[in-house]
């Protein structure tokens, strides 16, 4: 590592981070200014004037320009959620951020005008209008079946967003726009086609003048774009005219340069493309989940080039890459009260998606492949991530690259698997399809949520949580805690007299409610997409100028315009399972008496519901729950599959819980499975049930290989690892074997956790949560919560040391 | 398929440091060393026994009343009246009795270690027996690895070779790869560690390379103070020369305590780990006499 990174990675060591009103406040000027103006063109003038006058620094010994924040670690208010209450901004400042007084003032000021000037403007509003005040959806809403529960009819979800980032919100697109477009092309190419459409543009069709506001906007935005660079020249060009060393003047003077030429042209060096790069990321990265797609590929010609010529080495291509990583650190995000703990405090998905397969589906992997995952491993700075894609032919050395990435306590890369992914886009439908070749190019947006590169995007992903809707079922379309009706009636489970019946009720159920998540799912996106169209993304989508459209008004050859994440499906199989086992095949146990255990949270029940935890739980290769749990997600792909999207095609399955099982849990009673009301949820989305899995990996793989993934956009698995099985290059090597057969056997994704210190620590006192820490070494293996308490010392302390 | 059973104690799927690629191996009861330092205590006698955790016993009796011959009684066990039979085990809610064993057939056995396949093949790995002494049932072995061929998996099995040259025929000559241990040089000292001496051993892993032709991985625990002098390692290192097989040199670990603890025996005389530098240097050592060398399996 070079000192430079070395000592900004030191100058990442704050304490709080402040939140910012200079976006919020130029926004309102602008939206002031442009009143009656079509939305497309005030959005355009929006986004331009920011990049005007939003105020610009750079700081010491940084080698790209642009930051997210009008300043260093700054979070700029959004508006396009709703408007910050106090409350809100109290409880932000009792966490890790701060405000100054004058803006704190101000943003309270900021609310009220914008408020004032534009009334129904936030997408907040726009859905409290048909979701809350609607006498069928609002008990739905308020129930939590999808997170998070509304607590007011008007105020949705509440709470607004702040994050770093100079393009328009809101939240979280997950999308990858054409980054190789801009790099190879320049704003200006761009600016031209937008012109030369608006010089053929004949009125004769519907959407004549939308197509125009788009190319005006289009002009507007990425003039305003290659101004903003132009502004960064100026001040590095002043900069180095005060600075004292001679060598960072230098820098500077080369910074100016490279300003000056992109992004309005084509890149032609490693440094300029890089610029270029982070200059449409910081436009795309409001979205805390956006994604910087497949680096390693569009960046690589460039690298090359640069190699070739001698311009540049590797070493300096690693702190450049090093410095990525310290600048992505510092863009934040966070969201009001509610949705914090639905995505667990400031995460965020900056994810960079490096190895795979090429178009004619020969592997991916080039050097910056490698010096990606080092930077990683080097700086071990947790943001951005880095998502290995995994197919037949992945080099053994990259995956023990990226498996020594993991060991050192990063966690990543996550792996996916090609070929599931692939399958997504390319077998499904024929009317929803992309070619294969495109397909290939695919990266994981957000979290790991499939997209194709400028060719698909999603634009609302919402959480359904399976084991509440299981739970409504068996009160016959009752809310146990509300006692209002949410669903339909399903009938009176306790005269059911055959394990069919029941499951035909739960799944009856489950259905219903899931179209009432998509009501909600499209009452979004009509909304965002009236509210918030994006030119900047918009044209940075394949074709996307000439398309002369918003990309949520575009339709795309595989639409993918909305997920819903199944959340618990595997407590719903788990239940299910015991239900026909103890209830239908052993006739232990009648549905009356599981219905007044359940209802009392087994309170009183206590040997009934040990019988039912110990039924065979899902995550040990047990073909009969396996293929309940199975069963269950077949049939939340399916419906997802026939529910209409308002963007087109159908709602799409999705798998990736985040951290919603929290949140989720908490809201559910108690489950067949023998789980409290309240408790968390399984993790993930295929990860088994917390400590259920005491089988080992391969087993839990083997249950995870039963669900039909391919169906889903994204699937979730978490794995822990004690340190005892990475120690060498042939441990590794193993583990990349074991990866890869999940992989191309229709997994689709899985991430490593080594099991630390402090976890090893709390196995000790609380073995009861750890039952599946294994500790190897040649010909024995043992349990972990097994050995004695001196012995247990005696691990933890070796295992330290070997890291 | 054969109705031969045998005790199996354990069937660990993952395993990573027992052959190559990823393995299962099948932890069979019965062994005829009695090794100071043994990891598997349970795995010495071909009989199931009852592993206790005082820790978890609630107190509440059920073991006592479930036991046909009076030997459970609650945190305690007779183990001269003890048979096995599991009864205590099966009543325990709170996880305190736990029975180590139980006869499984061949199918039984491959059933449910051929749910990997996917990944013995990805990885190039398969079944390794071991134990307590795989060669202590060579006719269950024998038609075990049969079906193990039979179904394509690689077979390797680990033992000590402490068994008379018709077990070791019977059973090496289905293995893809012998993982055969030797815990000292010098006869008399292993004797003194282990209760046999070495001559049988050594004969029999020459045999197993030579005449059966089996690949063979050398393989022996490092134990300070008994075992871990650099004579001895130079030594098991020519051997290994001789044969022709790496050398694997696997640290002494005390994962097996806790275990004795649970059948309730003594523990032995303390004995210490060996540091990280100590291990290396051995292997360096051995290296140094012209062979590969390892740190673990």
């Amino acid at each position: 590592m070079t000192d430079r990174i070395r000592r900004m990675i030191e100058s990442l060591r704050v304490s709080k981070y402040p939140l910012c009103v200079e976006l919020f406040r130029l926004a309102n000027e602008s939206l002031d200014a442009t009143r009656g103006e079509p939305t497309l063109l005030r959005r355009s003038r929006l986004c331009a004037h920011v990049l005007d006058n939003i105020t610009i620094f750079i700081e010491p010994e940084d080698l790209l320009c642009g930051s997210g924040a009008s300043k260093p670690f700054g979070l700029e208010m959004q508006y396009e959620y709703g408007v910050w209450t106090r409350d809100e901004v109290e409880a932000l400042k009792s966490e890790i951020y701060t405000i100054s007084p004058e803006d704190e003032e101000e943003l309270y000021r900021l609310n009220e005008r914008f408020a004032g000037n534009d009334s129904n403007q936030t997408l907040v509003e726009a859905m409290g209008k048909s979701l809350g005040e609607n006498e069928r959806l609002w008990p739905f809403m308020k129930s939590g079946v999808v997170l998070p529960p509304w607590k007011d009819k008007k105020g949705g979800s509440g709470g607004g967003y702040a994050m770093s980032g100079y393009g328009l919100g809101p939240g979280l697109s997950l999308v990858c726009v054409d980054f190789a477009q801009v790099l190879s092309r320049g704003a200006r190419s761009i600016i031209d086609e937008a012109k030369q459409c608006l010089e053929d543009l004949r009125y004769d069709a519907p959407d004549s003048i939308e197509k125009r506001n788009f190319w005006e906007g289009v002009v507007i935005v990425f003039e305003a774009w290659i101004r903003f660079a132009h502004r960064y020249a100026d001040l590095c060009a002043d900069l180095a005219a005060k600075e004292e060393s001679p060598a960072r003047a230098a820098e500077l003077r080369e910074m100016e340069r490279i300003c000056r030429k992109v992004p309005e042209f084509p890149a032609e060096t490693f440094r300029e493309a890089l610029q270029s790069f982070w200059f449409t990321f910081l436009m795309v990265c409001p979205s805390p989940t956006s994604t910087a797609g497949r680096f390693d590929q569009y960046m690589y010609p460039y690298y090359k080039k640069d190699v070739e010529a001698g311009r540049i080495t590797d070493a300096e291509v690693l702190e450049l890459l090093e410095l990525v990583r310290v600048k992505v650190m510092k863009l934040n995000r966070v969201s009001g009260k509610a949705n914090r703990t639905k995505n667990a405090g400031m995460a965020k998905w900056y994810n960079w998606t490096i190895g795979g397969v090429k178009a004619d589906g020969t592997d991916a992997t080039n050097e910056l492949t490698y010096l990606l995952l080092e930077a990683a491993k080097d700086t071990h700075l947790p943001h951005h991530t880095l998502t290995l894609r995994v197919h037949e032919k992945t080099p053994d050395a990259l995956m023990v690259k990226a498996l020594e990435c993991v060991r050192s306590g990063l966690g990543m890369p996550a792996f996916i698997g090609d070929k599931s992914y692939i399958n997504f886009f390319t077998s499904r439908s024929d009317t929803n399809r992309v070619p294969l070749e495109e397909a290939r190019d695919y990266c994981a947006t957000g979290c790991v949520d499939g997209n194709v590169q400028g060719e698909t995007r999603t634009q609302v992903a919402v959480f359904f949580i399976i084991p509440h809707a299981m739970d409504i079922a068996l009160h016959d379309g009752f809310c146990r805690y509300t006692g209002e009706q949410v669903g339909m009636r399903v009938g009176d489970v306790t005269k059911m007299t055959s394990f069919e019946e029941v499951r035909d009720a739960v799944y009856a159920e489950i259905r219903y409610l899931m179209g009432m998540a998509n009501e909600r799912i499209n009452v979004e996106m009509i909304a965002e997409k009236e509210l918030f169209p994006d030119v900047f993304r918009s044209a940075l989508m394949r074709g996307g100028v000439r398309a002369g459209k918003d990309m949520f008004s575009r339709r795309f050859d595989f639409e993918n315009g909305a997920v819903l994440g199944a959340v618990g499906a595997v407590n719903a199989g788990n239940g299910l399972y015991a239900i026909k086992k103890l209830v239908f095949d052993e006739k232990r146990y009648t549905l009356a008496e599981l219905m007044a255990a359940l209802d009392a949270d087994w309170v009183g029940y206590e040997e009934m519901r040990r019988d039912f935890r110990a039924q065979p739980k899902y995550g040990n290769a047990v073909r009969e729950v396996d293929e309940m749990v199975a069963d269950v997600y077949r049939l939340h792909a399916e419906t997802c599959l026939s529910l209409p999207c308002v963007y087109g095609d159908t709602l799409k399955p999705n798998a990736i819980s985040v951290s919603a099982h929290q949140p989720g849990g908490a809201l559910t009673g108690a489950t067949p499975d023998g789980r409290k009301g309240g408790e968390i949820l399984a993790d993930a989305s295929l990860s088994p049930d917390h400590g259920q899995d005491v089988s080992g990996p391969l087993a839990v793989f083997r249950s995870a290989m039963t669900v039909d993934q391919d169906a889903y956009q994204g699937t979730l698995m978490n794995m822990k690892f004690h340190p005892s099985v990475m120690k060498t290059e042939a441990d590794l090597i193993k583990l990349a074997a074991m990866i890869r057969t999940y992989l191309t056997h229709g997994g689709k994704h899985v991430q490593f956790n080594v099991v630390d210190r402090a976890e090893m620590e709390d196995a000790k006192v609380r073995p009861a949560e750890h039952p599946d820490l294994v500790v190897r070494v040649a010909g024995y293996s043992a349990y972990f919560t097994r050995l004695p308490a001196s012995i247990q010392d005696e691990v933890i302390e070796r295992t330290s040391q070997a890291l | 398929m054969s109705a031969l059973t045998a005790p199996v104690f354990e069937i660990q799927s993952f395993c990573i440091h027992d052959g190559p690629g990823i393995r299962s191996v099948v932890f069979l009861k019965g062994c005829p060393l009695r090794c100071l330092w043994c990891a598997n205590p349970e795995s010495q006698s071909a009989r199931p026994e009852v592993f206790v955790y005082p820790e978890k016993c609630v107190g509440c009796g059920i073991c006592t009343a479930a036991c046909p011959t009076g030997a459970a009684n609650l945190a305690k066990t007779d183990r001269e009246r003890c048979t096995g039979c599991g009864a205590c085990a099966r009543a325990c809610q709170a996880g305190a009795r736990v029975l180590s064993g139980r006869d499984m057939t061949v199918a039984e056995v491959l059933r449910k270690v051929e749910g990997d396949r996917l990944f013995y093949e990805e990885s190039g790995g398969g079944i390794t027996l071991s134990g307590g002494e795989p060669l202590t049932h060579p006719e269950f072995c024998a038609a075990l690895l049969d079906a193990a061929r039979e179904a394509g998996l690689h077979t390797a099995v680990e033992s000590c070779v402490f068994a008379s040259r018709e077990a070791v025929d019977a059973v090496f000559s289905r293995a893809d790869l012998a993982l055969t241990d030797v815990k000292h040089m010098d006869s008399a000292a292993h004797e003194r560690l282990t209760g046999v001496p070495n001559e049988t051993i050594l004969d029999n892993i020459r045999h197993i390379r030579f005449e059966l032709g089996v690949p063979v991985v050398l393989r022996m625990p490092t134990v300070p103070g008994l075992n871990d002098s650099e004579e001895n390692v130079a030594a098991a290192a020519d051997f290994a020369k001789s044969l022709g097989a790496p050398l694997c040199l696997l640290p002494y670990h005390r994962l097996g305590l806790g275990k004795l603890d649970a059948l309730g025996r003594p523990r032995g005389e303390d004995i210490p780990l060996p540091d990280d530098a100590r291990m290396e240097s051995l292997r360096a050592l051995a290296e140094s006499r012209g062979i590969e060398c390892r740190i673990g399996g």
